[in-house]
């Protein structure tokens, strides 16, 4: 049983003990229901106290009970609550640090509630693509005001236990303890307060009897529907909350709390809540590595060195002096050093401007950054970054070099995108010490970190990285090595398809906007213009030597040819005006397109936005089935991780991996079929990865 | 034959749709606003008002149920002044004035009240969708059914208009209202009015908040040619931008007519 009872006088105290945040998972349930139980039977006992031991009072449902049956096992919550409501002896919430989602629901389900300063108060679960589902959507708005309660489940954000009960007439506590460490005392003290209070048998409060109305709700809740559609236009949840709530003013409160439980479960089938609440798991479960225990002993990083200072030494830098850990940026000339340090400031300077940053703690931030021209200042940083030029030779120079200065037991870890990192790793005499950590650009605003684990990297320096990767709020997720890792190899079959998809007859145009629509920030022309095709012309340049075989569509060498490497030159898949980042389809791009074809003797057909959609994507899926095959992504939500927080894959479509789940592995593998036979298009390439056909075959999904 | 003459006038200002003032406003306290001001600045008794003539572009829901009845009696008219709601889409409201200029003339009656109402905010999303169209006049002539926008590009291409016209056309309207607003020339058509409307607030998100409104909203100062030329069309390939057309606005409007021979009973 994750509840104790414990009695102290006359009052019964049942104490939620789930850690981390007392999750109200079914052994907690029935503490719960249990320890009431023998109170109402306990003469002696004249009032309940309920509360959270640790951390919490209660941070909702039990997230390890995710989609099991244990979740809706009775007694649920909402028996639990009926359990509070009737009990015949006052019951009392005495709530501290947080009490979230079903915790919050479950005190307002109690009799009377205590708060302590400082707790976080909320109800999150739209952001899990959810509404509340035990009655917090028809209580909350009768204790604090529609408008309030409103806000507050619409958003899902916490609020202050102090500041809700500052709201004028609210009725969420009924009394603040004055501190968290008094709350257990005034708790007691109040509950004996309510005991002769009620002695006399008079009937005990329930929210659910408390009046709920909105003076102009038919105006008033249009009024916020359309704000909330125009602000979550890809998410069900938040419009729901509003009905939800809405109903709270309209109808009885019973019902009113079947309404809830029908928008309730109705989301729960949603594509978006599955999304919602996969990524939740899969964000957790992305720092997990499996053969690196929770408890592997981590090194202690409290000095950095970075090499190079350009866009990517700079931006990786800020990270850590976000975090508070200092950083020595090395460089081979002054002005070098100078543009790297000007460009961190620019950017920090932006930040305070906006207001997100106070000037103290951007000059703090400052104070942590020293520079130098030479290796032998930063032999005593814990970790050093490598942001070179990509290209084996220099690296071989900074690695050597780093082995030579750097102390015992650093961590040598390259930012390369694509390089062989095993192969970097025996340029030094301690290949257990080097990793990779792949940035995303611009490195101190993108949230994903690639941690590239080498054939020799040791389990701590991998669990020190992604402990460190947590610090500076990164989503860390660990590939194998191969080429482009577990990112850019996907990308590079998403880019061939976008190459094939023009030679077949699509414009530049077309492609990105089906993506675009599919919810992609960006669809890949306009992307390769944004980052320079001069990127993947010379990775192209080096497949040619690699592997000679690798189809790809020519447009996109002839457009580099014709010198328009995107939006640094003012020209590339489209036109440009000078100053602005607006795409114009270029004329002169689609005359290059069409003399390719018909030098190719490719008759062009009309392809729809549901095939440019499947085929860029499915591309990612098929490759990235091979990628987990190979073990280079530990689980398919490590991949969706990757693309969810480093390539703008859309948020409510839960990642590629679980993209393909909810389309049917059967129908995505159907698709790769269809595709095979395209005579322009890459047939080898279609064939559904061995891992992908095994579970077709074994009608299973890859999450 | 006598002649027909506009005593006053009274209008609310105008408010953005959606994220406006009026965002929250019944179309009779928008319209009833109108006409109280329009009748209190004519000086007449509001008993000898013939009828309130109300023009809608899309009369239902907020602004439905013969809303210029309800204006009447939200303006503060006896229960005896009847109401007579027209549409004839945009050009409902001067539809109704020169209603009233004609029921003068033939000598129905001496005072009417004319004017229009609109409350895009509240009407135009939550419309009745239920067999919009009939589906065999839907076919014989489509072109019914279309939108302002639709209709706008057709008209544009018919009369070529070009884009730069319609360009020339929007900046001026913007710099003309500004400098307008600037000088006061609408202090005297407006009649200020305190509403709820629905805000989000940054701290308090959405929000219902007690605003009186007196001037325009939505009009932008320093508009020019060369701003609004470089905007995307709303269809593609089309003419109409955000900047040669007319914003989404709230609002109502009305006038006293009468008779030019008209003396009062009551005074």
């Amino acid at each position: 049983m994750t509840a104790e009872y414990k009695i102290i006088g006359d009052v019964a105290v049942i104490t939620m003990s789930n850690p981390p945040v007392n999750g109200l998972g079914l052994s907690t349930r029935v503490g719960i229901t249990d320890g009431l139980t023998k109170a109402n039977a306990d003469a002696a006992v004249k009032s309940i106290i309920i509360t959270g031991a640790g951390k919490a009072f209660s941070g909702g449902a039990d997230i390890k009970e995710f989609g099991s049956s244990k979740a809706v096992q009775e007694p649920n919550l909402l028996s639990v609550i009926r359990a509070c409501e009737n009990s015949s002896k006052p019951v009392l919430a005495a709530i501290h640090s947080v009490a979230m989602g079903g915790g919050l629901e479950l005190a307002l389900g109690c009799h009377y509630r205590m708060a302590a300063p400082g707790c976080k108060v909320a109800l999150p679960e739209v952001k899990l693509g959810l509404i509340p589902g035990a009655g917090g959507t028809q209580r909350l708005p009768r204790v604090i005001g529609v408008e309030p309660a409103l806000n507050m489940i619409v958003s899902g954000e916490p609020i202050n236990s102090e500041m809700l009960a500052m709201l004028p007439g609210q009725k969420l506590f009924d009394r603040m303890a004055t501190s968290a460490e008094s709350l257990a005392a005034e708790a007691l003290a109040y509950a004996k307060e309510l005991a002769a209070q009620h002695a006399d048998g008079s009937a005990l409060p329930l929210v659910r009897n408390l009046p709920c109305k909105h003076p102009q709700g038919d105006a008033y809740f249009q009024f916020a529907r359309n704000m909330v559609k125009g602000m979550a236009k890809n998410y069900p949840a938040p419009p729901k909350c509003v009905d939800a709530v809405e109903a709270a003013t309209k109808k009885k409160f019973e019902d009113g709390m079947v309404l809830e439980r029908e928008i309730f479960t109705n989301l729960m089938m949603t594509p978006e809540s599955r999304a919602l609440r996969h990524i939740f798991m899969a964000d957790r479960a992305a720092s997990k590595i499996a053969d690196v225990p929770d408890d592997t002993p981590k090194r202690n990083i409290a000095s950095v060195a970075v090499i190079g200072a350009g866009t990517m030494g700079g931006g990786i830098s800020m990270n850590f002096l976000n975090a508070g850990i200092p950083v020595k940026m090395l460089e081979m000339k002054q002005e070098a050093l100078d543009r790297g340090i000007a460009t961190i400031r620019k950017n920090y300077e932006s930040q305070v401007k906006k207001g997100k940053l106070k000037q103290d703690k951007y000059e703090q931030r400052m104070a942590l950054l020293s520079t130098t021209l030479s290796y032998d200042d930063i032999g005593s940083a814990d970790l050093v970054i490598e942001a070179v030029f990509e290209e084996m030779g220099v690296k071989e120079t900074v690695f050597k070099k780093l082995d030579e200065v750097m102390k015992p037991g650093a961590i040598l870890a390259s930012n390369t995108s694509t390089l062989d990192v095993n192969k970097i790793a025996s340029f030094t005499k301690r290949p257990e010490d080097v990793v990779g950590m792949h940035f995303f650009s611009p490195a101190n605003v993108m949230k994903l970190l690639e941690v590239v684990r080498g054939a020799k990297t040791s389990k701590d320096v991998l669990a020190t990285v992604m402990a460190l990767g947590k610090k500076i709020k990164k989503t860390s997720v660990v590939s194998g090595v191969c080429d482009g890792f577990i990112g850019n190899r996907m990308i590079e079959q998403y880019s061939r398809q976008a190459g094939f998809l023009i030679e077949e007859g699509c414009t530049p145009a077309q492609v990105d906007k089906a993506v675009e629509k599919f919810g992609f920030a960006m669809g890949p022309f306009r992307m390769g213009d944004l980052a320079g095709n001069d990127i993947g012309w010379a990775i192209r340049k080096r497949r040619n030597v690699e592997r000679p075989g690798m189809k790809y569509s020519k447009t996109a060498d002839l457009l580099c040819e014709m010198g328009r490497l995107g939006q640094k030159t003012g020209a590339g898949w489209y036109d440009y005006q000078a100053g602005k980042r607006d795409a114009i389809p270029s004329a002169l791009v689609v005359d290059m397109i069409e003399k390719h074809r018909a030098a190719e003797g490719i008759s062009t057909r009309k392809i729809s936005d549901e095939e440019i959609v499947q085929r860029l994507v499915f591309a990612l899926v098929n490759e990235a089935a091979h990628i987990l095959e190979e073990g280079i992504a530990g689980k398919a939500s490590d991949i969706d991780m990757v693309y969810l927080t480093g390539y703008g894959f859309p948020i409510f479509r839960g990642g590629p991996m679980l993209y393909a789940d909810q389309v049917g592995l059967f129908n995505v593998a159907e698709a790769m079929k269809r595709f095979a036979k395209n005579p322009h298009d890459d047939a080898a390439f279609w064939q559904p990865a061995p891992l992908l056909a095994r579970l077709v075959a074994d009608g299973k999904n890859f999450n | 034959m006598t002649n027909a003459v506009i005593v006053s006038t009274a209008r609310t200002p105008l408010a953005k749709s959606w994220k406006g003032a009026f965002n929250m406003t019944h179309g009779a306290t928008l319209g009833g606003h109108a006409v109280q001001h329009a009748v209190q600045r004519a000086g007449i008794d509001a008993a000898e008002v013939e009828d309130v003539i109300m023009g809608c572009a899309t009369p239902e829901g907020a602004t439905g149920a013969n809303i210029a009845r309800q204006i009447a009696l939200k303006a503060g008219l006896p229960i005896s002044v009847s109401g007579l709601t027209v549409n004839r889409f945009c050009s409902s409201g001067l539809q109704t004035i020169a209603l009233a200029a004609q029921r003068i003339i033939a000598g129905e009656g001496q005072v009417y009240v004319a004017g229009g109402v609109e409350s895009i905010s509240c009407v135009q999303q939550e419309a009745n969708q239920h067999m919009l169209q009939d589906l065999a006049l839907a076919k014989m002539k489509p072109e019914i059914y279309w939108n302002m926008l639709q209709t706008a590009e057709q008209v544009a291409k018919r009369y070529k208009i070009s884009r730069d016209r319609m360009d020339e056309y929007g900046a001026g309207s913007q710099q003309k209202a500004c400098a307008a607003q600037a000088a006061g020339l609408f202090n005297d058509e407006i009649a200020p009015i305190t509403v709820s409307a629905g805000v989000i607030d940054k701290v308090m998100g959405l929000m219902t908040k007690q605003v009186t409104v007196s001037v325009d909203e939505g009009l932008r100062e320093g508009t020019t040619v060369e701003a609004i030329s470089g905007l995307r069309s709303a269809l593609p390939g089309g003419l109409v931008t955000a900047g040669n057309a007319s914003q989404f606005s709230d609002g109502a409007g009305a006038c006293v007519l009468m008779d030019e021979n008209w003396q009062s009973n009551v005074a």
